[in-house]
């Protein structure tokens, strides 16, 4: 076969795999298969390497973050399977393998679901994932098996309503709605009503909920567990030994492989797995994204000034900062969050945070790693812009300059930095500026605006787009807050 | 052998060849949804005749050869149905000698496919990854490349003829031939 035969072979496949072969392409790639035995090789190898790349589409998903992630073929393995109706279990157990086996491979498939579903994934912030033997995309549903975090926090929520807030590194076992285990990492554990009785364990404590919130830490080191009341009231039992204690509020113990040991809940005494940000898993939380309340999202485009953009169909904000003379095709994004649900309680830690999402406008290669300047807009005045007359024209504090705002109205609060040609994970930026800058709020909205300082190197480069509020599958933009309660 | 050893020896081997074969089987019917079905089909007719099946000879070839079978019968069952355009019984047994033949060399080259696809030029691996990552179709595919349905067909089979010649070990550039940029 010479190169245009092959190509003509390579075209008729991608339309028969598309579905657009024509009877007489057809009859004429039948009939090329039957006499050429050198076509049907080619015929064969193409169709089985579309056959990997359907089954591998995470590895594609993943591209530009470095390393292809794999696709876990296994089940996992079943314990020996016992004594009485031992055929009953094992027919089980072949069908629950198959079925995981079949969604796994075939995740473009309609999955069937035999594994009871446990737990489902409601946030993913910044997460990146190690090993997992479960489905990672906010939303899924989530079946017995392991999460392993590497970076960001992700929140899932058990079926009996508890919700457990993992903080990277960490790994988690789901076992049963009421049941899990964490295997390595930060826990915080948030527990209603519905759920009380919920038990996390750990390799050296099983920690049963009585109340409503609580925060789990193993050290990376020693194993030692360390389980810390924030809110009600828990039962923790020692493994390996009959020690047992029930917690109140603000109450703590360390459960090492000898025993337990109280400790207490301030910082500088006896801290366990240091945590590396200012904010701790051990502070409250609170969420607060462009979704609640009074928030809100969009973002502007300079040649369209007179045009607000359709951001509730894109689900996304996009941010760009264009080569010269493409100036109108800068892009800044504006957010506002309502502050009224911290009112009264003193902030001490903050972090923004978006989600990245493939915008599919521009490319990649044509930008290097991106730096991002987030602005606080402090002529309060201007926070009740409204998203459907947001634009270049109307957007509070906004200049021409793709990279720039009116000094005058805003201040910088920080800057992250994106890698070059990534499309997912999160940027965020935290410290005292933005602390500072969500305290001296008077009217309880602030509004952040967030510009690309770096310049794309040619035209035609990737246009960053982030999560907005109503983005289905992703999170919303976000800003966590740590408060001293008021 | 009791049952439960036989069970377990039976999910042994198939999760060994699962990957294997649920890429046999989609390289002769690449509708997701169908292939699947044909998959369960053949593992539980797998199971059911697992007697049958004697330790220790090639596990893979006997799954390969239940799988064809009811390729086989999807694929006459699709052609009365639809008028879909199926190959003839004759080419596909021809096609599935041809696998037959070459099965090992096919399987350690797909060990190679996704180094393969990281040495693509990050143009490519977008395209891929619409393609297969997003399962957008062609014309999805050209909206978001900004290209016509034609050239992202063109550009598509020449990414594939790429890799091929990559996995093959008889090209050390990843680069398709003559692809004008975006």
């Amino acid at each position: 076969m010479n190169d245009d035969e092959r190509e003509q072979l390579a075209l008729w496949v991608e339309k028969q795999l598309d579905g657009s072969l024509a009877a007489e392409e057809f009859d004429q790639l039948q009939q090329l298969l039957m006499t050429q035995p050198e076509a049907r090789e080619l015929y064969l190898d193409l169709m089985h390497q579309n056959a990997h790349l359907q089954l591998e589409r995470v590895h594609l998903s993943a591209f530009g973050m470095g390393s292809a992630v794999s696709v876990d073929e296994s089940p996992a393995p079943r314990a020996g399977l016992e004594r009485r109706h031992v055929w009953l279990i094992g027919m089980i157990a072949l069908a629950t393998s198959l079925l995981l086996m079949v969604w796994w491979n075939m995740p473009s498939s309609k999955p069937v679901r035999t594994s009871p579903i446990l737990a489902q994934m409601i946030d993913s912030s910044d997460a990146e994932w190690g090993d997992c033997t479960l489905p990672t995309a906010i939303g899924s549903d989530l079946s017995s098996g392991r999460l392993k975090i590497e970076r960001g926090l992700a929140t899932i929520r058990f079926a009996s309503g508890a919700e457990v807030t993992l903080e990277s590194p960490a790994e988690l076992e789901i076992q049963t709605s009421l049941r899990g285990r964490l295997l390595a990492g930060t826990a915080v554990v948030d527990v209603p009503e519905s759920a009380h009785g919920f038990t996390l364990s750990t390799p050296t404590a099983v920690a049963i909920d009585h109340g409503t919130a609580f925060a789990v830490t193993i050290d990376r080191s020693s194993q030692a567990s360390s389980i810390e009341v924030l809110d009600g009231e828990v039962e923790v039992q020692h493994v390996g030994s009959d020690a047992s204690r029930r917690l109140t509020q603000k109450q703590r113990v360390i459960a090492s492989a000898d025993g337990l040991s109280e400790s207490g809940v301030h910082r500088g005494e006896a801290e366990l797995a240091g945590s590396e940000g200012p904010v701790s898993a051990l502070a409250k939380l609170q969420r607060i994204t462009t979704a609640d309340r009074r928030g809100r999202d969009g973002w502007i485009i300079r040649g369209r000034s007179d045009e607000v953009p359709p951001n509730s169909r894109a689900e996304l904000v996009l941010i760009k900062n264009p080569h010269d003379g493409f100036e109108r095709f800068s892009r800044k994004g504006y957010f506002a969050f309502d502050l009224g649900s911290i009112r009264g309680e003193s902030i001490t830690t903050a972090r923004f945070v978006l989600t990245l999402r493939p915008s599919g406008l521009g490319f990649a290669s044509k930008v290097g790693d991106c730096e991002f300047v987030v602005y606080g807009l402090t002529d309060e005045s201007a926070d009740d812009w409204s998203e459907e007359q947001l634009n270049w024209q109307t957007a509070p504090a906004n200049v021409d300059g793709a990279a720039e705002v009116d000094e005058s109205r805003t201040r910088e609060l920080g800057r992250f930095t994106v890698g070059r040609g990534r499309q997912h994970g999160q940027g965020w930026i935290e410290g005292e500026e933005l602390v500072d800058f969500l305290k001296a709020d008077t009217n309880g909205v602030v509004t952040l605006i967030v510009a690309r300082a770096t310049k794309e190197n040619a035209p035609g480069g990737l246009v960053h787009g982030f999560a907005n509020r109503s983005n289905s599958v992703a999170a919303p933009p976000a800003l966590l807050i740590g408060t001293d309660p008021p | 052998m009791n049952d439960d050893d036989r069970a377990e020896q039976f999910i042994q081997l198939l999760a060994q060849h699962e990957r294997r074969l649920a890429a046999y089987v989609i390289t002769f019917v690449p509708r997701s949804a169908d292939a699947d079905d044909i998959l369960q089909e053949t593992k539980l007719a797998l199971w059911r005749s697992f007697d049958q099946f004697e330790i220790g000879t090639n596990f893979g070839a006997w799954a390969r050869q239940a799988a064809l079978h009811r390729i086989f019968d999807f694929r006459r069952r699709k052609g009365r149905e639809s008028k879909h355009l199926v190959f003839s019984d004759a080419c596909l047994e021809q096609l599935a000698d041809a696998f037959e033949q070459d099965v090992h060399n096919r399987e350690t080259q797909m060990e190679r496919l996704s180094g393969c696809v990281a040495k693509l030029s990050p143009n490519h691996r977008q395209i891929l990854s619409l393609r297969y990552g997003e399962e957008l179709p062609v014309q999805d595919v050209a909206d978001r490349i900004d290209r016509t349905v034609t050239a992202t067909y063109r550009v598509l089979s020449r990414i594939r003829l790429a890799l091929r010649d990559c996995v093959c070990g008889t090209g050390d550039n990843v680069m398709p031939a003559s692809e004008p940029t975006p």
